[in-house]
């Protein structure tokens, strides 16, 4: 039996379900556990204004965790499920790490990891030689699908003694994996009960339009309708789909941001524009982004960075010219997206001047 | 249009003899054709019975067939979106296209090439550093210039693009630099500061030492090429990696050099036990070079432009089909038939064996094919296979039967 205290601090844990297995759907939106649904309200509205509430203890936080998911269902919006399970994961990274090691490995297996006890000969080759400490070995899979959305060489697969599909890595890597795994499955258990959005809606119908509200308010503090001199009709579709998974809230891994960051410097828009369509994105901070930008467009370094060719776009995984069956795209001459969106807007034009 | 008949006919044929092989849940696949006779590239086919397949090749006959290595909820779906992505296996296409070496290198020795290169794929990396099953494991020769190589594990299943692309970071070792895998040791001597970089052990997992590990075995076989055929193949043998000959002259001249004790530095890097045998090399640029070429030869190259694994929608040739300009079999092997596997063999239908047909050749060809040279100018009877593969390549047209 898990302690209590122990599945408040962790109530995603499989283990923590017991708890609220037992009660109703209209009793958790009866009067008796209205401070515990304030609680999860708050809890979600926090993720966009950057604070911790104050740490619930025992029973009530699970169930307030519970009922937060019950809301994100419900509302089944990308930008506020993502804030959330960000928002969640960070204090999950920090708990994880004053952890005992028995503690951390039963989060692991409860996030479905697949681990294991480092030998000692391994903990020695490595710390001789890499100088790093061996907390687990973790199966390379689980590894990579954590790993891919973290940036930084310490995420990098090829810079680790990979072995018969395990990968030793230290305390701090294990627990950022188990972090993004977190999100992973969080998320994904939000969009799976999708079909029970509309049940949900009856119960929690004002409370939603609250955390909604909230959201619309972070985002219009930065995001404009317009897009202002350039023609966005005329941008070319991995350009489009960037925005597109931006929009949903969708964390974008690093070459996508620098891509996006060059291709509108380059076409006009202004920095300020720019970071306005960040906003959206789940870890969205105004002065990190800020700075990100400015480096990338060269107010900072002095270096302005140039777009990338399709063909890097392509190694990047961010062509998406198979998808969308562009004809432009599919041309043998189309090496640059920048060209593309030269052609198109001309295209665009006189197409528009000979309807006039 | 009598070539495409005849090709069509052939192929009829085989496809009336022959099953193609389904893959696991065949009917969730996307199917793509090409045709003898038509133009366009017929996509979004779902079949949902094996007859309904062998229906379908057995009239249309198509002279390219391919599926979908991701399945689908709506695999017919001509929107990506509403196809409804499920998962996809995880697949390697390896092609001699991108291998520096086989340049202008004849259709035979380029096949080899790849292979060589395919069988690093599978045991260093899929079976060693993945730790994959053999089980997991699906190799077929394309029918063309390589193999494909599928691991269909439910583990990998669900792997995204940015996740496969982690994975082909590690085995192309793409944008990677080698000097990150040796110790580096700052070392000053007759107060010239010099920068030395150790090996690690053997043993040692990952790109470390692998490293180590190929030193010895590449030098090996470096040291019998030079035994068997002499200097200068050598020389092409670095050449044709690092496409610099006067370099590649300079590292064979350092390595094959007689050291005091009367061996050649080359012995040192195969037989010494130890992590400082980079230090045997004259300057550090030979070192530098010798390094870049073991790292291609690690690497797994073959796939560098086509990000075949990372796209999770990608259309691959159907196993047991006709590849349409060879008249091979795309054949699934197993790794022990692989291994003693010989395309111009092996692959060629068994109905292509039987019979001959006149063929017209304008210029002179030669070619080995089943285990006998051909030499063919002018019209001539030769067997059907011969005929198909010749005519599919454009390399000679069809006259009649004989
Ligand atoms: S072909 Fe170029 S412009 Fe078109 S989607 Fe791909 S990267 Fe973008």
């Amino acid at each position: 039996m898990i302690d209590i205290e122990l599945l408040a601090k962790y109530p995603f844990l499989p283990e923590a379900r017991e708890y609220v297995a037992s009660i109703r759907i209209d009793e958790l939106f009866s009067p008796i556990y209205e401070d515990v649904r304030d609680y999860a309200k708050n809890w979600i509205k926090s993720s966009f204004e950057n604070i911790h509430l104050p740490f619930l203890r025992g029973e009530d936080r699970i169930l307030a965790f519970y009922t937060a998911k019950l809301y994100l269902i419900a509302i089944q919006d990308p930008i506020v499920i993502q804030r959330f399970a960000n928002h969640f994961r960070d204090s999950l990274e920090s708990m994880l790490l004053s952890e005992e090691e028995n503690i951390v490995d039963l989060v692991a297996s409860g996030l479905g990891i697949d681990f294991r006890v480092a030998g000692e000969d391994i903990k020695r080759m490595n710390l001789e030689y890499r100088n790093y400490l061996v907390f687990r070995m973790i199966h390379f899979i689980d590894f990579v699908k954590s790993a891919s959305r973290i940036s930084g060489d310490a995420f990098r697969l090829i810079n680790y003694p990979l072995k018969d599909g395990w990968v030793p890595v230290n305390k701090e890597t294990f627990v950022k994996i188990l972090r993004e795994a977190f999100v992973r499955n969080f998320t994904r258990e939000i969009e799976e009960k999708r079909g029970d959005a509309k049940i949900l809606r009856r119960y929690v119908g004002n409370d939603i339009r609250e955390i909604l509200e909230i959201k619309d308010k972070f985002i219009s503090r930065y995001s404009s309708e317009e897009l202002g001199a350039v023609k966005s009709d005329a941008f070319p579709p991995c350009i489009k789909s960037i925005l597109v998974k931006l929009r949903n809230g969708v964390n974008l891994p690093h070459q996508a941001r620098f891509f996006l960051v060059t291709f509108l410097h380059r076409i006009g828009m202004s920095n300020e524009d720019i970071l306005k369509l960040f906003a959206t994105a789940p870890d969205f901070r105004e002065d990190m982004t800020r700075y990100q930008i400015q480096h990338i467009t060269g107010k900072i370094s002095g270096k302005e960075y140039e777009v990338p060719k399709c063909e890097t776009l392509r190694a990047y995984g961010l062509c998406v010219r198979d998808v969308y069956k562009d004809k432009l795209c599919q041309k043998d001459w189309m090496t640059h997206p920048l060209l593309y969106y030269k052609l198109k807007k001309e295209w665009l034009s006189k197409r528009s001047q000979s309807s006039e | 249009m009598a070539n495409a008949e005849f090709l069509k006919a052939m192929f009829r044929e085989y496809y009336l003899k022959n099953d193609v092989i389904l893959p696991p849940r065949f009917t969730k696949r996307e199917y793509g054709f090409m045709f003898f006779d038509k133009n366009y590239v017929l996509r979004h086919k779902a079949f949902f019975s094996k007859r309904e397949i062998k229906r379908f090749l057995v009239s249309e006959v198509p002279k390219h067939a391919y599926y979908s290595t991701a399945y689908y909820s709506d695999p017919k779906n001509k929107d990506m979106e509403k196809k409804g992505w499920l998962g996809a296996d995880l697949v390697f296409d390896l092609d001699a296209d991108h291998i520096p070496e086989t340049e202008g290198k004849r259709y035979e020795e380029m096949l080899q090439i790849v292979k060589r290169e395919a069988e690093k794929l599978v045991e260093d990396y899929l079976l060693g550093d993945f730790g994959f099953d053999e089980k997991d494991l699906q190799i077929a020769f394309s029918g063309g210039r390589g193999y494909h190589i599928y691991v269909r594990s439910s583990r990998v299943h669900r792997l995204g693009s940015n996740e496969r692309r982690e994975i082909v970071s590690y085995i192309t070792g793409e944008s990677t630099d080698i000097f990150k895998f040796l110790i580096r040791r700052e070392e000053i001597k007759r107060k010239r500061k010099r920068t030395l970089y150790l090996l690690y052990p053997p043993e040692f997992g990952g790109w470390y030492g692998k490293i180590s590990r190929e030193i010895v075995k590449i030098s090996r076989s470096l040291l019998s090429l030079y035994e068997e055929y002499g200097k200068d193949t050598v020389v092409e043998e670095f050449n044709g990696v690092l496409k610099n000959k006067k370099l590649s002259r300079r590292i064979v001249g350092d390595l094959f050099k007689k050291t005091s004790e009367n061996t050649m530095k080359i012995e040192h890097l195969i037989s010494q036990e130890q992590s400082q045998k980079l230090q045997i090399f004259e300057t550090d640029e030979l070192r530098d070079a010798f390094l870049m070429y073991i790292k291609e030869k690690i690497r797994i190259r073959g796939e560098a432009d086509e990000p075949v694994t990372t796209d999770i929608h990608r259309l691959i040739r159907l196993i047991g089909s006709l590849h349409g300009k060879t008249g091979f079999i795309v054949l699934p092997l197993t790794l022990n038939e692989f291994k003693n596997f010989n395309p111009l063999i092996d692959a060629i239908p068994q109905n292509f064996k039987e019979g001959e047909s006149k063929i017209m050749a304008e210029k002179k060809v030669e070619i080995e094919l089943n285990g006998e040279n051909y030499r063919i100018e002018g019209e001539e009877c030769v067997p059907n296979y011969v005929a198909v593969f010749l005519v599919a390549r454009g390399m000679a047209d069809f006259i009649s039967r004989c």
